[in-house]
């Protein structure tokens, strides 16, 4: 039987030039990823307290804490808050901006953080001013009678103070967080290994999910030449791409490769909590 | 036909005019709580501030008990500060226990052994927990009166108000003399 009369094709590639559309789509792909991590980082924070975007358990704009530090403290924050609903958070400032206290700028970022539990009210919020050299434990409502202002204040002045002197921010920091932890929740124990998991779980995750999309293309790739040779044509250089690409699949995996955002449940706080320095 | 339209006119006019009643009284019902509950929390703070008194002067009177007359200062101010009634009363009360406290600890400066005293530290913590609880409790509670204050002076509400007898409430103001808080800085 003779050919039928080919369709004047507008885009898709012509037989035969399949590896150049392969190649191209790869490199958009790839381009696409090596982007992807850019949208993970956090926006540049303004100044104001107010501006303050809490996704994370670890907030550290004075630079006191290593990437890996902050990682490892961000997932010990996040496994405790999974495991016992309590929100610690961490934030690290250079100063107070001007016109308002220690106290209540602590207290105005604990809300603004929404850290706790609403009707639990068991946030609590770590606050070093580093060029103020200022430390306050902002306790919330609910956990005022397990951390008082007194357990708090020695936190501050054994644990807290004499590492900061010592230059050691993130050991002081550990501690005094495992401290209150226990205070809370004796039978809490954080998740072995836990360091370096979530750090891994994010690489892991970001390449799982390339490799994913690798085998993806490949697949629309193989289909697209078996479609060609059936006589249909794409309407687009991505058509079958879309149509295979899994429903939702990238949000999820997204969601949990970035090893727990923090997302504020409402608590209250009161006022309660310790001030120090060092 | 006539009299059937103007009945259910009149009729509606009552029935808006009950619903409005009921709906101010309620809102003002609702803003009023609001403002009980935050003084309760005000006076909640004043006692447990109260509490903490004897055992800090205790332990400061284990290094400086010559220092007779900031102690009975602090004593009678305690007293007065407990039998408060009303929101001025308190309000005087609580500025002077805190112009007290604010000597007591000045004089403290001058005993380092004191200073360093774990207990008296301890119990600084507990007092500056309670001043700072009891300054959120009072901008909490002036903003329920702001709100409450506000809304009963607006014309409409107003006149459900008057209805009802209620009056501006007082704000929780600190006179400019007793404004330091006890806060000490080593």
């Amino acid at each position: 039987m003779t050919a039928l009369p080919r369709k004047k094709r507008l885009t898709g590639p012509p037989a035969g030039s399949g590896p150049s559309l392969f190649l191209r789509v790869l490199f958009l792909f790839f381009f696409i990823f090596l982007l992807f991590p850019v949208f993970l980082l956090p926006p540049v924070w303004a100044q104001d307290p107010a501006s303050l975007r809490f996704d994370d358990y670890v907030l550290d704009r004075a630079g006191l804490l290593r990437a890996e530090e902050k990682q490892e403290l961000a997932s010990l924050l996040a496994d405790f808050d999974e495991k016992t609903t309590n929100q610690f958070l961490v934030v690290i400032l250079p100063s107070l901006p001007p016109g308002t206290s220690l106290e209540l700028y602590s207290l105005a970022l604990a809300e603004a953080a929404k850290a706790g539990r609403a009707g639990k009210d068991n946030g609590l919020l770590l606050l070093i001013l580093r060029d103020d050299r200022k430390i306050r434990i902002e306790v919330g409502t609910g956990l005022e009678e397990k951390i008082t202002d007194g357990r708090a204040g020695r936190v501050i002045r054994e644990v807290l103070a004499p590492a900061f002197q010592r230059g050691e921010y993130y050991p002081g920091i550990k501690a005094a967080i495992l401290n209150l932890m226990n205070r809370v929740d004796p039978t809490y124990t954080p998740a072995t290994g836990g360091g370096g998991f979530s750090g891994e779980g994010q690489g892991l995750s970001i390449w799982f999910m390339f490799a994913l999309l690798l085998l993806i293309i490949l697949f629309s790739y193989i289909n697209q030449r078996r479609l060609y040779r059936r006589g249909y044509y794409p309407t687009s250089t991505f058509g079958p791409v879309y149509r295979r690409r899994p429903p939702g699949g990238f949000g999820g995996f997204g969601g949990r490769s970035r090893g727990g955002g923090f997302r504020g449940g409402g608590g209250g706080f009161r006022g309660g909590g310790a001030s120090g320095g060092w | 036909m006539q009299n059937n339209k103007s009945l259910f006119i009149t009729l509606g006019i009552i029935l808006l005019l009950v619903f409005g009643y009921i709906y101010y009284y309620n809102s003002f019902i609702n803003l009023e709580e609001e403002i009980n509950g935050r003084w309760a929390e005000i006076e909640n703070n004043l006692q447990r501030r109260a509490d903490l008194i004897p055992n800090l002067v205790a332990t400061v009177k284990g290094y400086a008990s010559h220092e007779e007359e900031i102690f009975t200062e602090i004593a009678q101010a305690r007293s007065r500060l407990l039998g408060a009634q009303g929101v001025t009363d308190t309000v005087r009360a609580s500025a002077a226990m805190e112009s007290a406290l604010g000597r007591l600890l000045a004089i403290v400066e001058a005993y380092p052994q004191l200073k360093a005293d774990r207990s008296f530290l301890g119990l600084q913590d507990e007092l500056a927990g309670t001043e700072n609880r009891l300054s959120v409790a009072r901008l909490r509670y002036n903003e329920a009166v702001k709100a409450y204050n506000a809304r009963i002076r607006r014309l409409p509400a107003r006149i459900v108000a008057g209805m009802m007898g209620l009056e501006a409430k007082e704000y929780f103001q600190i006179e400019e003399a007793a404004r330091e808080l006890p806060k000490v800085e080593f």
